[in-house]
C-alpha cells in the first residue's frame, strides 16, 4: 500500500468512528439480547460459573470492557450472578464498558474490510468506495453497538478473510496455514456459525492442489491450521473453566458432581480437569439448543424469519423503542435497503457468471478475479444452505456474516465489469460508482433515526416503509 | 436482413443508468410513502361507552393522523392503509375534517358506508347523517355546491363490535374516494 492508500483508510477510520463508535453507549438502556451477554459477562468479572449455548469469546470481551472502563464500580451488580436474563437494570448504570468491544470491533472492521477489497482488487480508490457497503449499513452498525457478538464475530472472519485472501496466490508456508487457523478459531470460539470460516481452507487446498497437484505440504498445514483453530478455541474454553470458580445460589447448570467438586476444591484452572468441564458445558450447549424454539410465523410479534427471505431485508426487530408524546424513538434492525440491493444484485450476478462460466462456456476475463467470485459464492451459497438445515428460530442478523459476504461480490463483479475502465480512471464509471456511493450514505442518513434513537413522529416512520415485508411497525 | 451486435452497447452507460435508477427508486420510495396533509383525523378514544352520535365522550386519548383518503375498511380494529392498523376497536369518535375547491357549480354525491354511525356537514351545514350504530351500510346524498372552496367535515363514532367507514363522492357517473381528486373537485393539502 502506498501513501494514498494509507490516507484513504485513516479517512474511512475517521468516517468509521462517526458511523460506529462516537456515543456507543447510548441510549443507555438495554436491549435485545444484551440482557443475557452482560449477565454472562459479569460472571467473568465476579468469578462465577455458568454455562450457556454460544462459546465464550464474545461475553469475555463484553466483560473486559467492562473491567478496563469500570464505570459501574460503584454500581452492585451481584444480582445480575443470580441470573442468565436481567430483568431489571440497576439506575444510573453505564453501558460504555460492556459495549465497548463490541463497538471497537465494529468501529476496526472498517479497515479489515478496506483490506480485504484491497487485496482482491488492488485498487484502493475501488477498495476505499467498496467500504463504504459496510460502513454505512445501518443494521450491521445497531448490531454492533450493543453489548452483543456478531461485531467481535466480524472482525474474527473478516481476519480469516483478509488473510486467505493476502496468501491466496502465493506459495503459503506453514505459519501461513496456523495464522489461518488462529483466526478461524478466534471466530468460531464466539459463536458457532462461524465455522463457514472453515471453508476458506478448503479454498486454499483447492488452489494448491489444481496449482501443484497433490502434496505433503498440503495435508501438513490442513493439519497445522486444525491444530491453530483448536488450541485457540479449547483455550478459550480453559480461561473460561479458569475463571468460573464458584456457584452462585445453587445454579450449577446441570454441572455433574465431578465438575462441581471441582468448584469446589478450587481447582477450576488445573489442565487435568479441563475434559470433565468441556463435556459438561458441551452437553449443556446440546440441551440448550434443543430448547429454542421454532420459527412460528403465526405468533403474534414473532421477531424470527425465514432465512430465505434475509437477503430482502426480511424482517425488521424492533429493539427498542421510547414514545414522547407524537415521537418515538427507536432501536431497529432495519439495513440499508440500498447497501441490501446491492450486496443481492452482487450475489444474483455473481452466480450468473459462474454458471455462465462453467455451464456456457464464457471465457474468463481475469481468471483471479473469476475464482474469487466463484469462492465467495461458493461462501455464500453454503452457508445460507446450512443455516436452512437448522431448525431453531432464526433472525435477520444471522444474515450478518453472508451479507458481508455479498459485500465483497459486489465489488469483485463491478472490478470483474470494468477493471480496465477502472485502472485507466473512466470518468462514466467512476461518476457512476460516486453516484451509487452516494445513494448508499444517503439512504444510511435516512434511515438513521432507526439507527441512532432519533425520534420520529409516525408519518416520518411510514416515509421510510418502502416494503411491507420489512414488517417495520410504528409505535403510536 | 437485420443483424446486431452486443458490442455496440457501451456497458459504462448501462452502469451509469443503473446508478440513476437507483436515486429514482429512492426518491420514488420516498414520496410514494410521504403522506399528503389531505384530510385530518382526529381520534378520540373514550372510556365511557358511545351508543350514538352525539354521546358525551370522556376523552382518554387523542390522536390526529394525516391521510389521504378516506378509507378505513370495515373489520374488528380500525385500519387504514397509510398506517396499518391503528389499535382502535370500541367507543371511539373521529373527527374528519378537509378542504376542496370546486371548478365549477355542480351537483356532487356524497356517499358514506359506516358502521356505525356518522355526520357530514358541508361548509358547516349538515348534509346527511345516521345517529345510531348500525352494521357496514350505505347512506348516500347529493348536493348542489357553487365554485370554489369548500369545507369538509365528518364526525363518526364506534359503538362495540365491527367497525368501519369507507367515504366516496360521485360527480356524473364517476366515483373517487373522499380526499381524491375528481374532474372539477381538488382537495387541498393543509
Amino acid at each position: 500500500m502506498n501513501k494514498r492508500s494509507f490516507l484513504l483508510l485513516f479517512f474511512l477510520l475517521l468516517l468509521g468512528f462517526f458511523t460506529y463508535f462516537y456515543n456507543y453507549w447510548n441510549p443507555p438502556k438495554q436491549f435485545w439480547d444484551e440482557n443475557y451477554h452482560i449477565a454472562s459477562a459479569q460472571k467473568y468479572i465476579d468469578r462465577v460459573m455458568f454455562m450457556e449455548p454460544h462459546p465464550p469469546l464474545g461475553k469475555m470481551l463484553i466483560a473486559l470492557g467492562e473491567v478496563l472502563l469500570h464505570p459501574n464500580k460503584n454500581i452492585d451488580k451481584s444480582s445480575f450472578d443470580r441470573t442468565d436474563y436481567i430483568k431489571h437494570f440497576p439506575k444510573g448504570m453505564s453501558f460504555a464498558g460492556y459495549r465497548l468491544f463490541p463497538a471497537l470491533f465494529a468501529w476496526l472492521n472498517v479497515a479489515l474490510f478496506f483490506l480485504i477489497l484491497y487485496e482482491l482488487t488492488k485498487n484502493d480508490l475501488l477498495a476505499f468506495f467498496g467500504s463504504f457497503l459496510y460502513l454505512f449499513d445501518n443494521a450491521l452498525i445497531v448490531h454492533s453497538r450493543a453489548a452483543m457478538l456478531e461485531s467481535i464475530q466480524l472482525f474474527f472472519i473478516f481476519g480469516a478473510i483478509w488473510w486467505f485472501v493476502k496468501k491466496y496466490d502465493s506459495p503459503k508456508s506453514l505459519k501461513d496455514y496456523l495464522i489461518l487457523g488462529i483466526w478461524s478459531g478466534l471466530a468460531i470460539a464466539v459463536k458457532a456459525n462461524s465455522a463457514i470460516v472453515l471453508l476458506l481452507l478448503f479454498l486454499w487446498l483447492l488452489k494448491d492442489i489444481r496449482a501443484i497437484g497433490v502434496k505433503l505440504k498440503e495435508f501438513v498445514g490442513a493439519g497445522i491450521y486444525a491444530l491453530g483453530a483448536v488450541a485457540i478455541f479449547l483455550g478459550v474454553f480453559y480461561l473460561h473453566f479458569a475463571l468460573g470458580q464458584k456457584i452462585v445460589d445453587h445454579r450449577t447448570y446441570a454441572a455433574s458432581p465431578k465438575y462441581q467438586q471441582i468448584i469446589k476444591n478450587h481447582q477450576t484452572a488445573n489442565p487435568a480437569n479441563f475434559l470433565v468441564m468441556l463435556k459438561d458445558n458441551l452437553k449443556y450447549m446440546e440441551n440448550y439448543e434443543k430448547g429454542v424454539p421454532k420459527l412460528n410465523l403465526c405468533k403474534p410479534g414473532e421477531n424470527g424469519s425465514l432465512f430465505i427471505g434475509w437477503p430482502l431485508g426480511i424482517k425488521a426487530i424492533n429493539y427498542r423503542w421510547e414514545k414522547h408524546g407524537s415521537q418515538v424513538q427507536y432501536v431497529y434492525l432495519q439495513g440499508n435497503p440500498v447497501a441490501w440491493m446491492l450486496g443481492l444484485i452482487g450475489v444474483v450476478l455473481s452466480v450468473a457468471l459462474v454458471l455462465a462460466v462453467w455451464i456456457f462456456g464464457l471465457p474468463v476475463k481475469n481468471r483471479r478475479t473469476f475464482e474469487f467470485i466463484a469462492s465467495f459464492t461458493f461462501v455464500y451459497i453454503s452457508y445460507m444452505i446450512a443455516v436452512g438445515q437448522i431448525p431453531r428460530v432464526m433472525y435477520l442478523y444471522h444474515y450478518f456474516i453472508p451479507l458481508t459476504i455479498s459485500y465483497i461480490l459486489v465489488v469483485l463483479v463491478l472490478y470483474y465489469l470494468f477493471e480496465e475502465q477502472i485502472k485507466r480512471g473512466d470518468k462514466v464509471v467512476w461518476g457512476s460508482i460516486t453516484l451509487i456511493v452516494a445513494a448508499i450514505v444517503f439512504a444510511w442518513w435516512f434511515y438513521s433515526p432507526f439507527t441512532y434513537y432519533k425520534p420520529l413522529n409516525t408519518e416520518q416512520f411510514n416515509k421510510r416503509v418502502w416494503f411491507d415485508y420489512w414488517q417495520l411497525k410504528a409505535i403510536r | 436482413m437485420t443483424t446486431g451486435n452486443s458490442k455496440l452497447f457501451d456497458k459504462r452507460y448501462g452502469l451509469l443508468l443503473f446508478a440513476i435508477a437507483l436515486w429514482v427508486w429512492i426518491g420514488y420510495s420516498i414520496a410514494s410513502h410521504t403522506t399528503h396533509h389531505i384530510i385530518k383525523a382526529t381520534i378520540i378514544q373514550s372510556s365511557k361507552p358511545i351508543r350514538s352520535i352525539d354521546d358525551p365522550l370522556v376523552p382518554i386519548k387523542k390522536e390526529v393522523l394525516w391521510i389521504d383518503k378516506l378509507y378505513f375498511p370495515k373489520g374488528n380494529e380500525l385500519r387504514h392503509p397509510l398506517y396499518g392498523y391503528l389499535g382502535y376497536r370500541h367507543d371511539f369518535v373521529i373527527f374528519f375534517d378537509a378542504k376542496f375547491y370546486l371548478a365549477k357549480q355542480e351537483s356532487v354525491r356524497f356517499i358514506i358506508y359506516s358502521d356505525d354511525g356518522f355526520r357530514l356537514k358541508i361548509d358547516g351545514k349538515e348534509v346527511m347523517e345516521y345517529p345510531k350504530d348500525r352494521p357496514f351500510s350505505k347512506s348516500e346524498k347529493e348536493v348542489v355546491l357553487p365554485k370554489g372552496e369548500h369545507t369538509l367535515y365528518i364526525k363518526y363514532f364506534q359503538g362495540f363490535g365491527q367497525l368501519g367507514i369507507v367515504g366516496y363522492y360521485q360527480e356524473g357517473s364517476k366515483r373517487h374516494l373522499i380526499g381524491q381528486d375528481g374532474e372539477a373537485l381538488h382537495f387541498e393539502e393543509q
